[in-house]
C-alpha cells in the first residue's frame, strides 16, 4: 500500500517537472514535507532520494573520506528533526545545504577538540607542485597542474592549519562562491560580521600559504 | 621563494580549482537504507507522548507560582502578632511549656 502511494507520488512528480522545473520541484518539496509533517515518514525517502546525492556532495567536499557518509546522515536525521521549522521561502535544497554546511563546521570543531591538528611539511612534490602553480604558468598548464594529485593534498594541508569556522568562511566564500547573505544566514551572524571575517580569514589564508612556502624553503 | 601578490593568488586560485577538482563519491544504497532506518527510529520516538522536562516545568509554572503565593498568604496569616508572642511569654513561664505550645 505505502509502495503503491509512494509510486504514485513519483508520478504525480514526474508529471510537476514537464514544466517550469524549479517552481514545481519547489512545490513537490513542500508537498512531500506536508505529508511527512502529517505522520507519513515514509515520504522523507523522496525528498532523501531527490536531495542525497547534492548534499553527500557539499559534505565530501568539507570532510574526511572517511566521514562523509555519516556526516551526510547526520544532515538528513537533522533535517527531519527540524523540519517544522522549514518556512517554505526559499528552496527545500538550499534549506538542506545550510544544515549541511554547519554539520561540517561542527564536525571541523569536534576534530579539533579530539586530535590537535598538527600537518607535517609539505613532501617534496608537493613543493613543488606549489613553486610550479606559482609561477606563470599557461591556463593549460595551470589546469594541468590542479588535476595532479598534491592540488588536493596541499589545500587539505592548508585548510587543516585553519580552525573550523575559518575553514567553514573560506570554503563557501573563497571555494564555492555562496552569497555572504547565505552565509550569514547559515551561522547565523549579521552581514557585517561576515564581511569582516570573510576579509580577515583571506588573510589568514594568505599567511598559512606564505609560512607554508617558507617552511619549504627553509627545510 | 619570494611571494608577492600575484604569486599568492595564482597559488589561492589553484587552491580553489583543487577544491573542485577533488574525487566526489556518490551515495551507495546501503546509505540511503541506513538514513531512512534512522529517520523510522527518529519518527518513532517522535511519537511516543512524553513531553519534555522543560515543557513540562514552563507548562506548569504558573500554577507553582500562585501556589508559592498562597502558601505565603496562609504563612503570614497564621503567624502570631507580637502581642500574642509577649502574652505567650508571659503566662506560659517556662520555656518548656513555651515550646509545647508552639507545638515543637
Amino acid at each position: 500500500m505505502r509502495l503503491i502511494r509512494i509510486e504514485g507520488m513519483l508520478n504525480h512528480l514526474r508529471e510537476g517537472s514537464v514544466g517550469i522545473a524549479p517552481l514545481c520541484s519547489a512545490e513537490c518539496d513542500l508537498d512531500i514535507i506536508t505529508r511527512v509533517l502529517g505522520g507519513d515518514g515514509e515520504a522523507f525517502d523522496i525528498l532523501l532520494r531527490r536531495h542525497g546525492d547534492h548534499v553527500f556532495k557539499i559534505v565530501a567536499r568539507r570532510v574526511r573520506a572517511e566521514d562523509v557518509e555519516s556526516v551526510a546522515q547526520e544532515v538528513f536525521v537533522a533535517a527531519f528533526r527540524c523540519l517544522r521549522t522549514y518556512g517554505g521561502k526559499h528552496p527545500f535544497e538550499n534549506w538542506l545545504a545550510r544544515i549541511a554546511r554547519r554539520r561540517c563546521c561542527d564536525y571541523w570543531r569536534c576534530q579539533e577538540r579530539r586530535v590537535p591538528t598538527a600537518t607535517g611539511p609539505l613532501e617534496v612534490d608537493q613543493r613543488a607542485w606549489l613553486e610550479q602553480v606559482s609561477s606563470g604558468l599557461s591556463v593549460e598548464a595551470f589546469e594541468r597542474e590542479c588535476e595532479r594529485k598534491e592540488a588536493v593534498e596541499v589545500m587539505q594541508a592548508a585548510m587543516s592549519k585553519l580552525d573550523a569556522e575559518d575553514r567553514a568562511l573560506i570554503e563557501s566564500i573563497y571555494f564555492e562562491d555562496v552569497p555572504l547573505r547565505e552565509v550569514a544566514a547559515t551561522f547565523g551572524w549579521s552581514l557585517a560580521k561576515v564581511k569582516v571575517r570573510a576579509y580577515r580569514v583571506r588573510n589568514r589564508l594568505h599567511r598559512v600559504i606564505e609560512r607554508m612556502v617558507e617552511s619549504e624553503a627553509a627545510t | 621563494m619570494n611571494i608577492n601578490k600575484a604569486k599568492r593568488t595564482r597559488m589561492e586560485q589553484a587552491l580553489r580549482e583543487a577544491y573542485h577538482r577533488q574525487f566526489l563519491p556518490s551515495p551507495g544504497a546501503v546509505w540511503y537504507q541506513t538514513v531512512m532506518e534512522q529517520v523510522r527510529r527518529e519518527s518513532l520516538a517522535g511519537s511516543i507522548p512524553f513531553l519534555p522536562a522543560e515543557l513540562v516545568a514552563w507548562r506548569f509554572a504558573w500554577a507553582a507560582a500562585a501556589a508559592a503565593i498562597l502558601i505565603a498568604i496562609c504563612g503570614f496569616a497564621t503567624m502570631p502578632t507580637d502581642a500574642q508572642i509577649v502574652w505567650d511569654l508571659h503566662h506560659l513561664a517556662s520555656p518548656y511549656e513555651w515550646s509545647l505550645a508552639m507545638g515543637e
